[in-house]
């Protein structure tokens, strides 16, 4: 039922494979294990398990693992019904505060409850996928086109983030000023209204840049080069979730209200 | 949703930032804040808001709409529309509820439907009363 893609095991997450294996035996739900080598990618074991018929692909590892699981996941898994589930390598990013969970421990006890969420994925044109965010980014300011829908634009970023439900942020350096600008403002302890930086949610996007093409990356890795097109594919994956997420979501709320204030 | 022909009340809205250019129509059912340039149509069914920095050439419509930028075009607003000291209008406007601050340049048309249902309630009672009367004069 459940197979699990594992991350070989590098510097600080060397004993990991041997921990989650504890784990998911303690619980009962073990069940095959592969891990990706050069002779074996990450996405021919992904399809590999569909394939076979498990109905829970379990990706654990980093980020960019999940992201890689997600494509195959997303583009053959069109009418099989398999469910993906995460054990990550690190607790503080957004996508394990998006699933609810808090450690290894969490994200094993989540796999046995099996509480499913239909989650929205964004996609790369040509064939990829992500859950957690894109970021095209450049060391200055450079003018990038996007067109969506019904409208074109204009713009002076220097990093443009891309999270799911296509929720996109233009940050421009401008706000950011030079040395004098922020050494003025660390003297009078002032801070300049941010009126530069511009947010909105689209179900699609096309980037353009004139002069040279800026790369896309998700999780650190370059996926794609601009002119590139984003789209919000909605409840297209299933996905398993902690059966308290709720609940570690109001902590999450409360927490971001305290530093708020 | 930006672009949304049926927009869901969702999300954090819109923000153009001063550095952005759009042409078309910028159309989400959240909170629209504008400090870029925009040649085209502005819809929201919440608050709109031009800030100073802002140039928009086109008719903008919200239920509560402040302007402190510069506008050449139609504004509507559902509830109020504020024309701050910065704000400059240069075109017709309707609201039912409005506010001009010292400083700011309205050139144009302001249309308040309720005020002008209001003119007409009173017109009509002035031509009754005025009738009232003559009848009066004729009887005597």
């Amino acid at each position: 039922m459940y197979y699990y893609i594992i991350e070989p095991s590098k510097g600080k997450f060397s004993n990991r494979q041997e921990k989650v294996r504890d784990i998911l035996g303690n619980l009962g739900i073990a069940g095959e294990t592969v891990t990706p080598n050069s002779a074996r990618t990450i996405e021919e074991l992904t399809h590999l398990g569909i394939v076979k018929g498990y109905s829970t692909i379990v990706a654990c590892g980093s980020e960019s693992l999940v992201n890689k699981v997600i494509t195959v996941l997303a583009t053959e898994n069109l009418t099989k019904d398999t469910v993906l589930g995460v054990i990550p390598n690190e607790f503080d990013t957004p996508l394990v505060r998006k699933l609810g969970i808090t450690d290894i421990y969490s994200a094993c006890n989540a796999l046995k409850s099996r509480k499913l969420e239909n989650v929205s994925l964004c996609f790369i044109e040509p064939n990829k996928y992500f859950l957690t965010e894109a970021i095209i980014e450049s060391s200055h300011n450079k003018e990038l086109f996007f067109s969506i829908e019904n409208i074109n634009g204009k713009a002076n970023v220097h990093k443009v983030v891309i999270k799911p439900g296509l929720e996109v942020t233009l940050y421009d350096k401008s706000l950011e000023g030079g040395i004098l600008k922020k050494f003025y403002q660390w003297l009078f302890n002032k801070k300049e209204k941010d009126i530069y930086t511009s947010s909105f949610q689209t179900k699609r996007i096309r980037f353009e840049s004139e002069k040279e093409n800026l790369p896309v990356k998700v999780s650190n890795e370059i996926v794609a080069k601009t002119p590139v097109t984003f789209s919000n594919h909605a409840r297209s994956l299933k996905i398993i979730v902690a059966r308290d997420r709720i609940r570690s979501e109001r902590k999450e709320y409360r927490r971001n209200i305290k530093s708020k204030s | 949703m930006l672009g949304d022909k049926r927009p869901a009340p969702s999300g954090q809205g819109t923000i153009v930032g001063a550095n952005v250019k759009l042409i078309g129509t910028l159309q989400d059912a959240n909170d629209i804040v504008v400090h870029g340039r925009i040649e085209g149509e502005v819809i929201s069914s919440q608050a709109v808001s031009i800030t100073e920095t802002a140039y928009v050439k086109g008719p903008i419509t919200g239920e509560v709409v402040t302007i402190a930028g510069k506008v050449r075009g139609s504004i509507t607003a559902t509830g109020k529309l504020e024309i701050m000291p910065t704000g400059k209008i240069f075109g017709s406007i309707t609201s039912k509820d409005l506010s001009i601050r010292s400083g700011a340049t309205f050139v144009g048309k302001c249309t308040m439907p309720e005020g002008e249902k209001e003119e007409e309630v009173e017109l009509e009672e002035n031509i009754a009363s005025k009738e009232g009367q003559k009848a009066t004069y004729e009887v005597e």
